[in-house]
C-alpha cells in the first residue's frame, strides 16, 4: 500500500478554511457561467502546498457531481439542451485525447518548461481573444436594452445543409452535426490544456450555434459532468485523487453552484457575458505577466532575477483571486437587484389583488 | 374559449405593468369571488434541510476521523478507483440536497 502522506497535504484548520472558501466562490462562478471554476481552484490548491497532479485530479473529481448537480436544477429551469450538450461532449472527449498528444509531444520535445510557455500562451491568446469578444458584446447588447440577438455568423452557420442535420429542442436551433464537431474537440483540446474548455464551449455554443448565453452555459455543464466523469476515472486509475480536498470542496461548491443556477434565473442574458468576459479577461492578465519567466526558461529571453520572478508569481496569484472576487460580487450584486425587482413586482401584483 | 383565472390574472398583470391599475383591477374582480385572492403559502424544508444536514455533517466527520483509511483506499488504482468516484457522487447526492434545501429555508428560490 501506498503511504499517501508523502503525495498529500497535512489538513489544517487554515488549509480547510481555505478549501471551503475557494470551493465557494468557484462553485458560484460554474453555476453562474456554466464553467470557471477549474482554473483558478488548481492553482490556488497547489499554493496551499498539492503537487500538481494531485490538485488537478482531485479538482476533476469534485467537479464532475458539482457539474451534475447543477446541470440538473438548470434542466429544471429548462435551460440545459441534454441533446446539445451530449452531442458536444461526445466530441469534446475526442479533443481531449487529442489535447493530451500535444502536451505529450511538447513536454518530450521542449520540456517542462516549454509546456509552461504552451499553457499559458494558449491562455493568454484565447481568453484575450474570446473574452474581448464577448464583453464587447455584452456592451453592446447593454446599451441595445439587454436583449439578446443571434448573431450573423450563427444565422449563416444555421443556413448550412449538410446531412446529419440535428435539431436541438431547449436550444431552438437546427444546426448540422459537422458545424457542432469543430466546437466540441475544441472545448476538449482547451480543457485538456488550461482544464477549462468551457471558454471555448460557451462562447462557440452562443456565437457559432446561435444558442442564449443561460442556454449555452447550462448545456456546457453537461459537457463538464462527462468530462470530468471520463477524466476522473482516468486519474483515479492511476491513484492520484485525494479524495478528502475534492470533498472539502464540494462542501461549499454545491452550495455556491446552486445559488449561481439560479442566479441566472433573475440577471438578463448580457450579465452573464459580462460576468464570463470580466473572468477570463483578469485570467489573461494572470496568465500573461507569468510568459516572461517562461521564456527566461526556455532561452529565448535573458534570465530573470529570482525577486523579479516571485513578483510576477505574487501578481498572478493576485489577478486570479482578483478575478473571482469580482466574478462572485456582479453575480451577488445583479442577484440581489434581480430578487429585489421580482419582490416588488409580486407585491404590486397583490396589491391589484386586494385593491 | 373559455378565460381561466390564469389568464385573467395574466392580462391583469400585463395592464397593471402598463399602469392601467384600474382595468387590472376590473379583470380580477370576478376571478376573485369567494376564493382568498392569497396564493397559498409554500411552507419551508426545515425538516428536510436539518435531516440532509445532519447525514451530510456525519459523513464528514466520519471521512476525518478515518481519513488515512479512506485516502489509502482511494489512492489503490485499478477497480479501487470506484471508490473515490462513487464517494463523490454520494456526497453530491447527499450535500446536494441539503444546500438545495437550505436554500429553500433562507427564501433564495429561482424566479418561476
Amino acid at each position: 500500500m501506498k503511504d499517501v502522506s508523502v503525495m498529500f497535504i497535512g489538513m489544517t484548520l487554515t488549509k480547510l478554511l481555505s478549501l471551503l472558501a475557494i470551493g465557494a466562490v468557484g462553485g458560484l462562478l460554474s453555476g453562474f457561467i456554466g464553467s470557471g471554476g477549474a482554473f483558478v481552484m488548481t492553482p490556488a490548491m497547489m499554493s496551499l502546498g498539492v503537487p500538481g497532479a494531485v490538485a488537478v485530479a482531485s479538482n476533476m473529481c469534485h467537479k464532475f457531481p458539482k457539474a451534475m448537480v447543477s446541470a440538473y436544477k438548470r434542466w429544471k429551469y429548462c435551460q440545459a439542451d441534454i441533446k446539445l450538450g451530449l452531442v458536444m461532449a461526445a466530441t469534446a472527449i475526442i479533443g481531449v485525447q487529442i489535447g493530451c498528444m500535444i502536451q505529450k509531444y511538447i513536454l518530450q520535445a521542449f520540456g517542462g518548461a516549454g509546456s509552461n510557455l504552451y499553457i499559458s500562451a494558449v491562455f493568454m491568446v484565447v481568453l484575450v481573444f474570446v473574452g474581448g469578444y464577448v464583453f464587447y458584446d455584452a456592451y453592446k447588447l447593454a446599451k441595445g436594452g439587454g436583449e439578446a440577438v443571434v448573431g450573423r455568423l450563427a444565422l449563416r452557420m444555421q443556413k448550412i445543409n449538410i446531412p446529419p442535420m440535428i435539431h436541438f429542442k431547449t436550444a431552438n436551433i437546427t444546426i448540422s452535426a459537422w458545424i457542432t464537431i469543430p466546437i466540441g474537440v475544441l472545448t476538449g483540446i482547451l480543457a485538456a490544456t488550461i482544464a477549462v474548455g468551457g471558454f471555448v464551449g460557451v462562447p462557440g455554443m452562443i456565437y457559432v450555434l446561435g444558442v442564449s448565453a443561460v442556454v449555452a452555459s447550462a448545456t456546457e455543464l453537461i459537457i463538464a459532468f462527462v468530462m470530468g466523469a471520463w477524466g476522473s476515472v482516468q486519474w483515479g486509475l492511476s491513484g492520484l485523487i485525494d479524495i478528502r480536498l475534492s470533498l472539502l470542496l464540494l462542501a461549499t461548491s454545491l452550495i455556491g453552484v446552486q445559488l449561481g443556477a439560479l442566479g441566472t434565473t433573475y440577471v438578463k442574458d448580457y450579465i452573464i457575458k459580462v460576468v464570463m468576459a470580466t473572468t477570463m479577461l483578469i485570467v489573461a492578465v494572470s496568465r500573461g505577466v507569468m510568459v516572461p519567466g517562461y521564456l527566461a526558461d526556455v532561452g529565448l529571453i535573458t534570465p530573470i532575477n529570482a525577486d523579479t520572478l516571485v513578483l510576477f508569481e505574487r501578481i498572478s496569484y493576485s489577478s486570479l483571486l482578483l478575478a473571482l472576487g469580482s466574478a462572485a460580487l456582479i453575480i451577488v450584486v445583479a442577484m440581489i437587484k434581480g430578487m429585489t425587482a421580482d419582490r416588488r413586482a409580486k407585491k404590486t401584483l397583490a396589491g391589484v389583488h386586494h385593491g | 374559449m373559455e378565460t381561466t383565472q390564469f389568464d385573467k390574472t395574466m392580462m391583469a398583470v400585463a395592464f397593471a405593468e402598463a399602469g392601467e391599475h384600474d382595468t387590472a383591477k376590473e379583470m380580477l374582480k370576478g376571478g376573485a369571488k369567494g376564493k382568498s385572492a392569497h396564493a397559498p403559502v409554500k411552507s419551508k424544508p426545515y425538516f428536510k434541510a436539518l435531516l440532509f444536514g445532519a447525514v451530510s455533517i456525519s459523513c464528514y466527520v466520519l471521512l476525518f476521523s478515518n481519513e488515512r483509511k479512506v485516502t489509502d483506499l482511494c489512492t489503490l488504482g485499478g477497480i479501487n478507483t470506484m471508490y473515490p468516484v462513487l464517494m463523490a457522487f454520494f456526497f453530491s447526492f447527499i450535500h446536494g440536497a441539503f444546500a438545495s434545501n437550505l436554500l429553500g429555508c433562507l427564501g433564495l428560490e429561482a424566479k418561476k
